[in-house]
């Protein structure tokens, strides 16, 4: 880390030694040396020399342990400098990113307040920075370029912890200031005491920016529920009511935006739609929504501000697609018609519908179909006339389906233990079951009867159906005769023709068929609606003959099509009726075909099919057969929450496992209680402490049969605050010693720094002796005394 | 050694007499063993009683244009038509009208408003390039065709003798190979569905004339679109008198089934 200095004064001082001897102590200690060297040279060597050759020499000699002394000695020249400073302390910069600071305009706030401190420490390049980015984690940011490093918004705030990781950071002898962008808030609703106590043991000034708008009540806008299907089936249209409550924005023109971030890479957009903020701001909207593969699913909802593009709310909700079961479809036919055909082709396109079927082909001769097999049964003799044998081959079985459609099927075909079984089906394990009654108006054998409970109308007993005559072929079949003898007919190819020419003149093939029109409720009902265009399914065109009349439409039960007549004075007959009864629903379809439907268009998964696999899927939603259930899909750390699943099926096993961490923790298996018939098992558990956990059911082999993600309710907490925590700010300044700041007070906080004085010295040493001049002066030295003893011839 | 007794004039004129009375009344006798013979069938199959019936349906017969110019081929026999189905009506619980509908097939909403289609004719058809285009949509729609070669090359052709005249069964055939190139167009084999479904009929398609080549399908993604008869089934629901009485019950069985099991299937 570098050091800053403000102001600087410099002073400097050199001292040579040796040893530890100063220069002069060596100087005079190296003269006497030499000078009683000399003294006795010149003793021992006054008889063998002149004055003349002896005084050179003696220079020569001493002036070479001269130089040889000084290297002996090593001696050393240092500098020393002395640096008095005044230093500031370092500066860090924690900036709250958290989603708690996307909402209520508080995100340009705190970019604001950013941008504020950026010109202050460009104005002040001496101060060391340090930024960081608080939210769920602690993480460092590139102060020159901190808008680089942008995330998306962390979902929960853990600020008292990442400001205890912050101070650990800093030195304590050193100190530090902070400056804290946040609005306070912590999801975990931790005590600032203790982050207090961590900033204040090593000696950092905390100021918290006072955030222009968060600091005064503001507009609450805030998405209070999202009403939506804890689990669904794949392809099931559902809806998601979106609750609001949005204060002092009555009448803007706000959106809703609906996408799915199950997955962790990107966000995908699904939908938006304007909502206007009623004057009593509680304001409603809805989403349908699909989802086309098993599995759970995470949506969030936001509310945005389209004029300015701000964020005001966002929430999430949880919805689980389950794999099991399909829903099971059971169409029973007392006498043979088309509709089956098309409605079998209509199903295939969808594998999470499975239809059965069982069919009287014969008065005493049924025809099953199911998983592909089919069987023919004869009935039993001489019941024919009551027909009570008709489901038999699937009598055992009425539990195990979730939507029955009687076609067709006068009621006294049903024996009354199997209209009591039906109408279980429907009030206590939510199944539904459909009249489809054709244009034989067996409906209205209904009366008196066990089944006329659950039919959503009044079907008028009066009615008789009058088909159109046809004398032509009458009176062709006339002159027929025998079988025999039918070959003799003269003109027998003339015959086609005329009938051909006749429909021309009739203005079409079955010209008096007859269009369904849709109410209101129908238009909006999620049978009708195309969820991928997001608007209704067209209308079916002309494609029924009869249909049955009503007399009056039962209490609870809605409309959702009439007949369309041509003729004015005629009365709308409702033709579809569907209504909830106890667990489960009913309807009523009172015409003789739809399957024209089908053949009139070439875009019949759009039509037809979508119709008819969105209408079972409708009768079906509250049936209960869900193969696992838990009693709550969100929930609060430590909360036990009860899981439910069908074992009537097989032997299964119930996990949890947490998904954050699906790759490192292993599932945990439950313990389970079995129900006394052994139909259900039951595991209850507490919530551990994690974002989301996924809980699902296998078989003993490890194969996966259903799955749900209970969604932890601890995130939520970070939407539910809005607005700033003035007191955990204050709390924060007072007690570190900081004070709270304005964005445009940013400035004083030059004066605000701590500054201390420190010395500086610093010592340069240079080893005089290594020094080349030094050996060259020796080998000088040396080489004029040969030179000189060499002409005196001394050698 | 006795001689063996010798018929004597007065027994040979009574065995004359009830031979002759026999021979003369054999149609009565026969029509009514026909019919006998098809309601032993229908109780054998389970129908003590008249079925319960579900909505009108409609028979409804294709038009379309044939080799050579000829117009009005499609229309061929039309009596057999109403024999087929009174034989549903009186065994199955079907309740198919009697009106005898017209479908051009160059007309695909007049198609669309019959699941099925009878196609018959004894010359090859001839279809426009839009009558295809609508035989294919009508099928992939969900409708199903059931074509019947009414064998009969000398009308039509000139030519003579038995086993050649399958031109009608060739062509849409090849019709059918042309519009639904990725469809299946193949001999059924005996233990599909078609033949089983409500009469037994362990050898097939029941031939009545013509080259023999069996049921012909076309399959598509496992749904059966078109049911192609070579054997001139319909000409044994014309009469008894072509074929003899069984081959005429026999045809009725593959009429029935192919009709149950478009409506079953």
């Amino acid at each position: 880390m570098t050091s800053t200095i403000a102001n600087t004064t410099q002073h400097t001082s050199q001292t040579v030694s040796a040893y530890g001897l100063t220069v002069w102590q060596f100087a005079i200690a190296a003269v006497i040396l030499v000078l009683l060297c000399a003294w006795a040279y010149s003793w021992l060597r006054k008889t063998e020399l002149t004055p003349g050759q002896r005084w050179p020499l003696l220079a020569l000699r001493v002036a070479f342990a001269l130089v040889l002394l000084v290297c002996l000695f090593a001696p050393v020249r240092e500098e020393i400098q002395t640096t008095n400073s005044v230093h500031t302390p370092e500066l860090l910069v924690a900036v709250d990113q958290s989603a708690s600071l996307s909402l209520l305009q508080a995100e340009q706030h705190r970019d604001d307040a950013v941008q504020a401190v950026d010109a202050f420490l460009n104005k002040h390049p001496e101060v060391d920075r340090r930024m960081y980015a608080v939210g769920s984690s602690l993480r460092a940011l590139n102060p020159e370029a901190p808008e680089q490093e942008e995330n998306d918004a962390d979902q929960s705030t853990r600020l008292v912890d990442q400001l205890r990781a912050l101070a650990e950071r800093v030195d304590p002898a050193r100190g530090a200031s902070m400056l804290l962008i946040t609005d306070g808030q912590d999801t975990d609703q931790a005590p600032i005491a203790d982050a207090v106590m961590a900033l204040k043991s090593h000696n950092v000034l905390t100021f918290p920016i006072n955030l222009p708008g968060l600091d005064r009540p503001t507009p609450l806008a805030r998405i209070e529920s999202i009403d939506s299907p804890e689990a669904v089936r794949p392809r099931q249209v559902f809806p998601l009511n979106i609750m609001m409550r949005l204060r002092g924005m009555a009448g803007r023109k706000l959106e809703l935006v609906l996408e799915d971030v199950s997955s962790s890479a990107a966000a995908t957009h699904l939908g938006a739609q304007p909502v206007v903020v009623q004057v009593d701001g509680t304001t409603r909207a809805s989403f349908e929504h699909r989802l086309d593969e098993p599995g759970p699913a995470r949506l969030r909802v936001t509310l945005r501000d389209p004029a300015n593009g701000y964020v005001l709310n966002a929430a999430y909700t949880a919805v689980n697609a389950t794999i099991q079961p399909t829903i099971r479809v059971l169409y029973v036919q007392g006498a043979l018609g088309w509709e089956y055909r098309f409605l079998r082709q209509a199903f295939n396109e969808n594998p999470s519908i499975q239809l059965d079927s069982v069919a009287r082909i014969g008065s005493n001769r049924l025809l099953n179909q199911s998983n592909g097999q089919e069987t023919q049964y004869r009935s039993s003799p001489g019941r024919s006339s009551t027909h009570s044998d008709l489901t038999a081959p699937i009598a055992q079985s009425w539990r195990s389906y979730d939507v029955v459609i009687l076609a067709d099927l006068a009621p006294n075909e049903l024996s009354l233990k199997e209209q009591q079984g039906l109408l279980k089906l429907v009030r206590e394990h939510g199944g539904g079951v459909l009249f489809f009654s054709g244009n034989h108006n067996r409906a209205t054998q209904l009366s008196g009867t066990l089944l006329e409970e659950i039919l959503p109308v009044v079907i008028d007993p009066k009615h008789e159906t009058h088909y159109a005559v046809d004398r032509e072929a009458e009176r062709f079949i006339a002159t027929l005769g025998p079988r025999r003898t039918r070959v003799s007919v003269h003109n027998e190819q003339r015959f086609g023709q005329n009938r051909a020419q006749r429909q021309r003149d009739q203005g079409g093939v079955l010209a008096h068929l007859k269009a369904i029109a849709l109410t209101q409720e129908g238009l909006a009902s999620s049978i009708w609606r195309d969820a991928d265009q997001k608007a209704s399914l067209d209308p079916p065109p002309q494609t029924y003959d009869q249909h049955t009349r009503v007399r009056s439409v039962k209490p609870g039960a809605t409309v959702l099509a009439t007949s369309a007549s041509k003729r004015s004075s005629d009365i709308p007959v409702p033709v579809l009726v569907v209504q909830d009864i106890g667990a489960g629903s009913s309807a009523f379809l009172g015409i003789d075909a739809l399957w024209r439907w089908r053949m009139a268009t070439d875009n019949h998964e759009r039509g037809y099919d979508r119709f008819w696999q969105q209408f079972v899927q409708h009768l079906a939603r509250r049936s209960q057969k869900a193969l696992m259930t838990l009693d709550h899909y969100h929930a609060v750390p430590g909360e036990t929450v009860t899981v439910t699943a069908d074992a009537s099926r097989g032997a299964l096993q119930l996990f949890t496992q947490p998904l954050d961490n699906e790759l490192t923790e292993p599932p945990t298996l439950l313990n389970t209680a079995t129900s006394p018939d052994g139909s259900t098992l039951t595991a209850r558990f507490p919530v551990p402490d994690t974002d989301h956990l996924r809980v699902y059911a296998a078989e003993p082999s490890g194969r996966l049969l259903a799955e749900a993600v209970l969604t932890v309710r601890r995130t939520d907490l970070e939407t539910e605050f809005a607005g700033l925590n003035q007191a955990v700010l204050n709390q924060l300044a007072n007690d570190t010693g900081g004070a709270m700041l304005g964005v445009k007070d940013i400035d004083s906080l030059d004066s605000l720094l701590e500054r201390t004085e420190r010395t500086t010295t610093q010592v340069q040493r240079a080893e005089l002796w290594r020094n080349p001049w030094v050996f060259a002066t020796l080998l000088l030295i040396y080489c004029a005394e040969l030179i000189l003893r060499h002409r005196r011839t001394l050698v | 050694m006795a001689r063996t007794p010798r018929i004597d004039r007065r027994s040979f004129v009574k065995m004359m007499s009830v031979g002759g009375a026999s021979f003369l009344t054999s149609p009565l006798l026969g029509q009514s063993f026909e019919e006998q013979s098809l309601a032993k069938e229908a109780r054998r199959a389970g129908f003590g009683q008249e079925p319960d019936k579900g909505a009108l349906v409609h028979w409804a017969r294709m038009q379309f244009r044939c080799d050579n110019g000829v117009t009005d081929n499609w229309s061929v026999h039309p009596q057999g038509d109403f024999s087929l189905v009174q034989a549903i009506n009186d065994q199955a619980t079907a309740n198919v009208d009697e009106m005898w509908n017209v479908a051009d097939v160059n007309d695909l909403e007049a198609m669309t408003n019959f699941p099925l289609l009878f196609m018959h004719a004894e010359s090859a058809p001839k279809l426009t390039p839009t009558e295809k285009q609508n035989l294919r949509e009508y099928m992939l729609r969900g409708g199903f065709v059931y074509a019947e070669d009414c064998v009969n090359g000398f009308r039509t052709h000139g030519m003579r003798g038995n086993g050649a005249w399958d031109f009608f069964f060739r062509r849409t055939r090849d019709i059918m190979r042309e519009i639904l190139p990725e469809a299946k167009v193949e001999r059924l084999p005996l233990d599909h569905p078609i033949f089983h479904c409500y009469y037994r009929l362990p050898n097939g398609q029941p031939h009545m004339q013509g080259a023999p080549h069996g049921g012909w399908g076309v399959t598509l993604k496992g749904r059966l679109m078109a049911y192609i008869s070579p054997s001139d089934a319909h000409c044994g629901w014309v009469t008894t008198e072509w074929f003899g009485r069984n081959k005429a019950q026999e045809a009725l069985k593959i009429g029935t089934n192919v009709y149950l099991y478009a409506m079953t299937h």
